[in-house]
């Protein structure tokens, strides 16, 4: 220890000139403020100079001094000059760093804190705070300076090794990638937060560290001095991955059974299959998702966001979504379609739809929209032109014709596939609100809330214009009636619309300052989202036939569909409670929800 | 007890072995040449006896311990003046001694005023600005500074005039008298060291090929010179040429009963002592100076 303070007070004594230099910068914020053009803002000036002087001097000195405090007397031999007194590798650098390091901070402070201290509010302004700003400094230099003296050991020595080192780099932040990627695609914020300073605070250690073993095995030599780095760094890092690794595992690995809470529940009409998106116990805000059988219970786990949702055909036999295409092609994302690859590709902003039968699939990726075969991948149609500000609805009306629709301002095209020809097909409606537009089962009619009227769907041509409400939710259901709620006062008045746009039905709702139309039952029965729980409406009687407290779902995506949700008649629903618990339901009768695992 | 212990030493760069299989050993108050050509691996080996090296094979013992194990503790005891001027040439003299004086158990800061006052070299001056001699008196002024029990010198006179090599070797010579030091020495100012070594030890190749006192080597090594075919020389020979109508002949195992044998039959035989130089230039190669 004595021997480390030695070194570190010789050292620090050592830099004197560099600390009268830095004070002479130090000067320069305030001489900045002479120019006629900033005398009207000083204070801004001198702290905007003055932090910008101070981390470039503070970052400058870091590489250099971490490029130098070991390897410059490695690379020029006279690293034995040390090795010949008793003096123990750890205290030759832990001496050396912490003055090498000290000498950073104390450069970047000398210029810095006049600036801070004359700057003021502006200085907050500017470098997001007083201790923001230095405690990020501080850590960004000592990251500076030990990737420099690494990056020194490695090249100075002009070993072979570096190809080997170079290696090892790839692979380590190949690993990297894939050990976040799939705690980003949970949907995990503080976990990946967390997992990141952790390793990153993990392989600073290590590479503090490095060094004292460098010197321990290689001492005076600079390639043994590499290589004995090397030997100790990589491993190092790669216990770091495998912890890391094994604490992802172990993050990924949750069960339907151990969800502590359930995010999102979405159910494939007339499929046994459920989409289930919830936090397990220990797992912070990690989001896993289950494609979980509802008649059986046996579950698979699936690697898309849970923002992202399922498609399915009609028939409910096949159910597509996107997830990332492979290992290290994490920013590209390939369709699945029942568990297996497709092979078509989207983006990460992409959207897609399904055709009734499940053959074709549409991909809107902003400005283009392409059409693939499902079953060979190939291209059936693509069409561009869209624009990519503008949120486009798509849908199949037949498998061979798609429908775009643009909102705002309305804009509608139809993809043909069998000619390929894209043709506008309705002139622009301006008063059309963002995702505003809903659709009839059969694609012939649409609802466009805001304007609040019934319009064909291929023309945008008006049929009826519905009552001058502004309502915060409405849905064109599947025989083309509409359903449309308006909150205020803490309340939901709910409207009935049948299909000609006459209003037949009025619901008032107590106590529900708001609602989402969620599905539709066969029957004539639509489900509506309350905070408090489920309710289904008889949409012929204009009557709520089931009311369900504390259970909320299914619930659909945000998906390019702008079909309601239609469930089958005798279909059991599922749904969550508060405590987080799946269940299944029935729409119809009052029979209590049953869990759904046990 | 050996102060150093070198026992089948092999030091190797990637394919290259630049120390080949070395065993020796230095008594304690004695002082050991350890003599070589450039590149024949003297400096290697040192650096390996110093743990600055961690052999291939084998291992070196400083005091009884494994050196490459227990450096630091040591170096405490161990006065070191390397090959090339390799203190930081930033430094001034009094901070290399200050350095020095909180590292050292042993320090004699009287010691080293003394010797730098005879020296000439100002305590304020940078290390990086002095003369080459100079350097090396600062360097051995440190060493000595630290009251080592074993001095290492690598090539310590390397560069310097007649008049630094003189006091250079002085000063050893007056702590050994002092406190029985025992010295590792590589060099090649070989008359020098002839007055001073006990032992010697040539390095060829990175084998070390000649290990012996330095009274035995000149009674073993003579040059004969007698009449007769080189067949009827009786000792070994390191090698042999014509000498008139006679034969001049490098004998390693020099024996008095053999000589005058062969002065019997020649008259004309006459046997000298050969010097350190002429020694090491016998066993080492012609080239050497």
């Amino acid at each position: 220890m004595s021997a480390a303070i030695a070194l570190f007070t010789r050292e620090l004594r050592g830099r004197t000139r560099l600390f009268v230099s830095c004070a002479v910068l130090a000067c320069v914020p305030f001489l900045a403020t002479l120019l006629p053009a900033a005398q009207a803002h000083r204070a801004d000036v001198i702290a905007m100079v003055g932090g910008f002087l101070a981390i470039c001097v503070g970052a400058a000195v870091a590489l250099a001094t971490g490029g130098s405090v070991i390897v410059r007397d490695l690379a020029e031999r006279r690293m034995s000059f040390w090795f010949a007194k008793p003096l123990h590798p750890a205290a030759l650098w832990f001496g050396k760093a912490s003055a090498a390091l000290l000498t950073c901070l104390l450069s970047f402070a000398i210029i810095a804190v006049p600036a801070m201290l004359a700057g003021g509010g502006a200085w907050k302004n500017y470098w997001l705070g007083e201790t923001s700003v230095l405690g990020v400094s501080a850590l960004g230099i000592a990251v500076l300076f030990l990737v420099s003296h690494a990056f020194a050991t490695v090249v100075r020595s002009r070993s072979l090794l570096l190809a080997l080192d170079f290696f090892f780099a790839v692979v380590a932040v190949g690993a990297l990638l894939l050990l976040v990627w799939p705690v980003v695609l949970g949907g995990a914020v503080e976990v990946t937060k967390w997992l990141a300073l952790g390793i990153a605070a993990a392989m600073l250690a290590v590479l503090a560290i490095a060094p004292v073993w460098q010197l321990e095995r290689g001492r005076a030599d600079i390639r043994r001095s590499h290589a004995a780095f090397s030997r100790f760094f990589w491993p190092g890092i790669g216990v770091v991955l495998l912890v890391a690794g094994s604490y992802v595992a172990w993050l990924v690995s949750a069960k339907p059974a151990d969800l502590q809470t359930v995010a999102s529940v979405e159910q494939a009409p007339r499929s046994t299959k459920v989409l289930v998106t919830g936090t397990a116990a220990g797992r912070g805000d990690y989001q896993s998702t289950f494609l979980l059988d509802r008649t059986t219970g046996s579950y698979e786990r699936v690697a898309t966001p849970p923002w992202w949702g399922i498609e399915s055909s009609q028939d409910g036999k096949v159910l597509a979504w996107l997830q990332p295409s492979g290992l290290f092609r994490v920013r590209q994302l390939e369709l699945h379609v029942n568990g297996r690859a497709t092979g078509i590709l989207a983006s990460l902003s992409s959207r897609m739809v399904l055709s009734g039968d499940g053959a074709r699939v549409a991909i809107d990726n902003g400005r283009t929209v392409t059409v693939y075969d499902v079953a060979t991948g190939r291209i059936a149609g693509s069409a561009a032109g869209f624009d990519s500000r503008s949120q486009a609805s798509m849908y199949f009306v037949t498998s061979d014709l798609l429908r775009v629709v643009e909102t705002p301002p309305l804009r509608i095209a139809e993809l043909d596939l069998r000619t390929r020809r894209l043709t506008r097909t309705g002139s622009p409606l301006s008063a059309a609100l963002r995702n505003s537009v809903s659709v009839s089962g059969d694609g012939t009619r649409m609802f466009v809330r805001g304007p609040n009227v019934i319009a064909d769907a291929r023309s945008g041509a008006a049929i009826a214009t519905l009552d001058a409400e502004r309502y915060g939710a409405a849905s064109m259901l599947h025989d083309g009636s509409v359903v449309a709620a308006a909150f205020a006062k803490g309340a939901a008045r709910v409207h009935l619309y049948g299909p000609d746009g006459v209003r037949r039905h009025e619901l008032t709702l107590p106590g529900t300052p708001g609602l989402w139309i969620t599905g539709e039952v066969e029957g004539g029965r639509v489900l509506l989202t309350t905070r408090h729980g489920m309710l289904v409406v008889d949409v012929n009687r204009g009557v709520i036939v089931r009311k369900l407290d504390g259970v909320r779902g299914p619930t659909p995506h945000l998906g390019a569909d702008p079909r309601l949700v239609r469930y089958g008649a005798s279909e059991e629903l599922v749904g969550r409670t508060e405590k987080g618990q799946l269940v299944l339901w029935q729409p119809e009768g009052q029979a209590a929800p049953r869990p759904l695992l046990r | 007890m050996s102060v150093i212990a070198a026992d089948g030493v092999t030091v190797r760069y990637g394919k290259k072995t630049a120390v080949d299989g070395v065993t020796l050993s230095v008594a304690p108050g004695s002082v050991y040449a350890l003599l070589g050509r450039n590149g024949a691996g003297k400096s290697s080996l040192v650096r390996a006896m110093l743990g600055m090296l961690e052999p291939a094979r084998g291992r070196v013992t400083l005091f009884g311990e494994d050196v490459w194990r227990h450096r630091t503790r040591l170096m405490d005891r161990i006065g070191v003046v390397s090959e090339e001027a390799d203190a930081p040439p930033e430094l001034r003299v009094r901070d290399l001694a200050a350095l020095s004086s909180r590292l050292y158990s042993r320090w004699t800061q009287s010691a080293l005023d003394e010797r730098l006052g005879r020296f000439g070299v100002a305590a304020n001056a940078r290390y990086g600005e002095l003369s080459k001699g100079q350097k090396k008196q600062v360097a051995l002024a440190l060493a000595l500074a630290t009251s080592p029990e074993l001095l290492v010198l690598d090539d310590p006179t390397l560069g310097l005039d007649v008049v630094a090599r003189k006091s250079l070797f002085e000063e050893v010579i007056a702590d050994m008298a002092e406190r029985g030091l025992t010295v590792l020495i590589t060099t090649h100012d070989l008359s020098a060291i002839e007055t001073l070594a006990d032992r010697v030890g040539v390095i060829k190749d990175g084998k070390l090929v000649l290990d012996d006192e330095l009274e035995a080597l000149k009674s073993r090594f003579r040059r004969v010179r007698y009449a007769g075919a080189p067949a009827a020389l009786a000792m070994t020979a390191a090698s042999t040429r014509a000498w008139g109508s006679g034969t001049e002949a490098i004998v390693t195992d020099y024996d008095d009963v053999a000589f005058e044998r062969l002065r019997r039959d020649s008259e004309a035989s006459e046997s000298t002592p050969m010097t350190l130089e002429e020694i090491f230039i016998s066993v080492a190669g012609e080239e050497q100076r």
